[in-house]
């Protein structure tokens, strides 16, 4: 499949089944806001306590310690759920594309199994990108200045350093992101591999996507890139919705935007315009995800390839 | 369910002439590619016209008076911006009028703009696209309106009467590489097995199987191999053909052979 037939797929497959997946994306977009809520919730409880209690230093040790504890254990359970959400996504697009008739409860039982793996495998890939990140930034940073200094360039005075300085980010953020994208395309079906494939393939999700992404990262890349193409308007008319409703707030009420209240009410804004990009969009991103896997699949494997 | 939108014409002549629409993913992807060459040239415009004007400033500057100065800094301002909306609007009129509804993006992604009718998109087609492409790309709302119409049309697909298809990809034809031991073993299965239980469909799946089989992963090249083989000699009722042969070769040569019979029925 050519990389516009990829994403026209799942444009149409999303289409077909608009309110199931949308329903599902709902339900992870409503996890996340629980754990922001709950996570909330236990800050100023766990506040309240300390406070009461300031002068006993082992006992306020021990709250920060089991703060931590509890926000993790809320944190990876309601984060765990929301992926589960999207696991099932995943899954019942792979089976749309399979002409597989698996019922929506047995889908989600499947990923629903697989809760801990899917975590960790997520956790894995934002764990990767972010040792690319600083991984990336630190080369590149080490090569500019030796290079700098080399050729006896003063960074810090006169025009020549700081049009060098200039260029020296522009390739720094070249670099950042152009590393980061490469990561993200091989590692595109990670999660989905989780949620389709069962038995003991699956031990190794990153490595396996790795693989099956050799020789196809630009493919994967142009994907990504115009799908985001795709996505910008919806992302524009949010964002000035968001916009508009905030001036339409600051003109009723007579708030300026550095006021406590006002501040909340962007903030709660901004959250729940997120919110919303996740309900609207996660869908797309993960039947495009299952496309892709798909298509990998059908030029790897073969799956594709049967004579009767 | 259907995958892709189509659409069927009726020319004039009552030929129906059935096409498979490009899609939001195909169109955008063009366009991207459009718009980085379109910027390419763009920086390389804006650079020549940067040098340009500089030097000529410099060498009119001693004849001409600080007012003339002035207004001929605001001429060359206003040729760069006519200029630039000349590319913008001319880069895909000159494309989709000479390559026959394409620009460099829409032949990489094997996409073509046609008329309602079926017919190749002329100069006024054209022009009323690019005129109102600016539109389109206003907010992307070209992408929206796409998204929301069954002949996925843009603003100006619609004032234009235009509709964007996609061209089926040629020259996936052309024969295979097929080593010696797989052609003489096609020898003997022209005379061995009846090759039209084959069905070109069938022979498709061979086709793509040895196009593909040097990029799959080794351990399900051999586990394709062997599952279609083995289809292969079921479908052709033959179920002792060529077992002590690689499965490989046994699909190269019901490839060679089927090709000799037939050709490329497909």
């Amino acid at each position: 499949m050519s990389v516009g037939n990829l994403i026209n797929i799942a444009i149409q497959i999303y289409r077909a089944q608009f309110t199931l997946y949308l329903g599902w994306a709902m339900r992870a977009a409503l996890w996340l806001v629980a754990t922001f809520w709950l996570w909330s919730l236990m800050s100023l409880l766990i506040g309240a306590i300390a406070s009461v209690t300031s002068d006993q230093i082992g006992l306020q040790v021990f709250l920060i310690v089991a703060s931590i504890v509890i926000q993790l254990i809320i944190g990876s359970y309601c984060i765990s759920r929301s992926i589960i959400c999207g696991a099932t996504i995943s899954r019942l697009s792979y089976q749309t594309l399979l002409q597989s008739s698996e019922t929506i409860q047995l889908a989600h039982q499947f990923v629903r199994a697989r809760r801990r793996q899917l975590l960790s495998a997520t956790t894995n890939v934002y764990f990767t990108f972010f040792m690319v990140y600083i991984g990336v930034g630190i080369i590149v940073s080490v090569v500019f200045y030796l290079i700098g200094n080399m050729f006896g360039v003063n960074f810090w005075s006169g025009q020549l350093g700081q049009t060098i300085v200039v260029i020296g980010i522009v390739l720094f953020l070249f670099s950042i992101y152009a590393a980061l994208l490469f990561c993200f395309a091989r590692l595109f079906v990670c999660d989905t591999i989780l949620a389709v494939e069962d038995g003991v393939a699956v031990k190794k999700p990153d490595n396996m996507s790795w693989k099956l992404t050799q020789d196809n990262t630009l493919r994967i890349i142009a994907v990504v890139l115009t799908t985001g193409v795709i996505m910008m308007p919806s992302l524009l008319l949010l964002q000035v919705i968001t916009h508009y409703i905030f001036l339409l707030y600051d003109g009723a009420f007579h708030y300026p935007s550095s006021d406590f209240i006002g501040f909340w009410f962007n903030f709660l804004l901004g959250l729940t315009v997120r919110i919303l990009c996740i309900f609207v969009f996660l869908p797309l991103w993960k039947i495009l995800q299952s496309t892709v896997y798909y298509d990998l699949k059908a030029r790897k494997e073969g799956i594709d390839l049967q004579l009767i | 369910m259907q995958l892709f939108n189509e659409v069927t014409l009726q020319t004039p002549e009552s030929v129906t002439l059935k096409f498979r629409l490009a899609g939001i993913g195909n169109r955008a992807y063009a366009l991207l590619i459009d718009y980085i060459l379109w910027s390419l040239m763009l920086i390389g415009i804006s650079l020549v016209w940067y040098l340009v004007s500089v030097r000529l400033v410099e060498l009119l500057e001693p004849i001409l008076s600080d007012r003339f100065t002035d207004s001929l800094e605001l001429w060359l301002v206003a040729s760069y911006l006519l200029t630039i909306f000349a590319i913008y609007v001319g880069y895909f009129v000159f494309f989709e009028v000479g390559w026959q509804g394409q620009t460099p993006g829409k032949r990489w992604v094997n996409i073509r703009v046609i008329r309602d009718n079926g017919r190749p998109a002329r100069l006024p087609q054209a022009l009323l696209r690019a005129l109102l492409r600016p539109i389109d790309d206003l907010v992307f709302l070209g992408v929206l309106v796409i998204l929301f119409n069954r002949q996925e049309k843009r603003i100006g697909d619609w004032l234009a009467g235009t509709l964007v298809i996609q061209e089926e990809r040629r020259g996936q034809a052309k024969r295979l590489p097929v080593p010696e031991a797989a052609q003489a073993l096609a020898q003997e299965l022209l005379e061995q097995v009846n090759l039209e239980r084959l069905s070109p469909e069938n022979f498709a799946i061979i086709r793509t199987y040895l196009q593909r089989h040097d990029k799959m992963l080794p351990a399900a090249r051999r586990t394709k191999s062997d599952e279609l083989a083995q289809q292969l000699r079921e479908r052709l009722e033959a179920p002792e053909l060529a077992l002590q042969s690689p499965s490989i070769l046994v699909l190269q040569a019901v490839y060679w052979a089927y090709q000799q019979a037939y050709g490329d029925r497909l």
